[in-house]
């Protein structure tokens, strides 16, 4: 057994050893190494920016409808806020995950955790950081760019230039108090909205408004008048 | 013979540097448990041979990607794993282990226990005799912690999982052993 052994173990050393003095082998050159994980790390960089970049983008044009807003007004408003969620945008967050989540198990850091820990861990980042990003006026510079003369060009140009519009949620400024409520125009100045307020109207955050105040409403609405199902004001 | 001293980091490096001919050491020092990992993972003697051969090329062509400020062993039995679950890919075509739930919440359940003291005692013979009827994904930690001496952790940087995960394929793979010996009144 032990000379099998030895004969064995002389054959499979010899035999690699002859490929490398024979320069049948090659060792690869450490650039090379070097130049996959950096390319590696930037494609990681480069996909996380991307990810925050189109949390952030969701995020806004949750805001900019006013449905970011609905969940104040109890169960019916959560409702609300899950139906209107852009279900493309986060079928693509999703997508960039899944790509993240396989980049990030070639690391130790990465896979040295159960694979729910570090899914979860990405997905706490990507939203805290896109929301974060949303917050600094990125998304609404883009958007005002968008909006002016030239305009962003597409495909970017084009996200911005598509509102979002979600049944029951009007997001606008109000204009002037008429008997039983008030009316709202919207933000771009193109149309406005009879809002009639009665005694079972939710108003979470007071009921202070004022003419030029931002609010959010949300209620069943039908010819440019809308039964106030809850109000807030846009707190920006 | 004078028993050389250095560590595998080190001649490592010296390959690394250029020293080829000292990757002959590396060869000498890992060949024998390579071969005996793949004898009881692959369960094929005939194969063996050749694909820790392609291991230690392999681990030749890579050598420059070894961070010598980490550990050979783990590094080595990484490469001899990715080959040897190739090689079982290419006999069974299909996936070896497919999803593995272990991996993406590692937790033992109610019947399940982390450790079984009576059957510790032969495993080594028991695991011998019972290897073939293993699951892969079970039979590969046995064969590293019980026949080769990795530790968890290394283990864990091996097969690239959560040490959890490592101790719930083991513990699932002694009881899965358990079975089948007894089927076989081995205990």
């Amino acid at each position: 057994m032990n000379d099998h052994n030895t004969t064995q173990h002389k054959t499979i050393e010899q035999d690699v050893m002859e490929k490398i003095r024979a320069g049948r082998v090659k060792m690869r050159p450490r650039w090379k190494f070097l130049l996959s994980s950096v390319l590696l790390g930037l494609g990681g960089v480069i996909l996380l920016l991307t990810l925050l970049y189109i949390t952030s983008f969701a995020i806004f044009t949750l805001r900019q409808s006013g449905v970011l807003f609905v969940p104040i007004f109890g169960m019916r408003g959560v409702f609300a806020f899950f139906a209107a969620i852009p279900l493309l945008l986060m079928l693509l967050i999703l997508a960039f995950v899944i790509v993240l989540e396989i980049l990030v198990r070639r690391y130790s850091f990465g896979y040295r955790r159960p694979l729910l820990v570090s899914v979860l861990a990405i997905l706490i980042i990507v939203f805290l950081g896109g929301y974060a990003l949303e917050r600094t006026r990125i998304q609404y510079e883009l958007f005002r760019q968008a909006h002016g003369p030239g305009g962003l060009p597409a495909p970017i140009g084009g996200m911005y230039r598509t509102p979002m519009h979600v049944q029951g949620v009007y997001r606008g400024t109000i204009v002037q108090f008429i008997p039983g409520g008030f009316t709202l125009i919207d933000e771009n100045g193109a149309g406005t909205t009879t809002v009639l307020i009665d005694s079972n109207t939710r108003l979470p955050l007071g009921d202070g408004f004022s003419a030029g105040e931002e609010v959010v409403v949300f209620g069943d609405g039908a010819s440019g008048t809308v039964r106030a199902f809850g109000i807030r004001p846009v707190q920006e | 013979m004078q028993e050389n001293k250095e560590t595998d980091e080190m001649i490592a490096l010296r390959v690394q540097k250029g020293d080829n001919e000292a990757f002959g050491l590396l060869v000498e020092r890992y060949e024998e448990k390579l071969m005996r990992y793949a004898r009881k993972f692959l369960r094929d003697p005939d194969d063996a041979k050749d694909i820790v051969q392609e291991v230690f090329i392999k681990a030749y062509e890579n050598i420059q990607s070894f961070e010598s400020a980490r550990r050979f062993s783990p590094w080595v039995y990484r490469i001899a794993h990715n080959e040897f679950v190739n090689a079982i890919k290419k006999r069974s075509r299909g996936p070896v282990f497919g999803i593995d739930f272990d991996v993406v919440f590692p937790h033992l359940s109610g019947g399940e226990r982390s450790d079984d003291t009576a059957l510790e005692r032969d495993l080594r013979q028991t695991l011998e005799a019972c290897l073939d009827e293993l699951d892969p994904k079970y039979r590969e930690p046995l064969v590293l912690y019980y026949l080769e001496g990795v530790s968890y952790k290394d283990m864990a940087e091996v097969l690239q999982i959560p040490m959890s995960t490592v101790g719930v394929r083991l513990s699932r793979g002694k009881a899965m052993l358990q079975k089948i010996a007894k089927e076989k009144n081995l205990i």
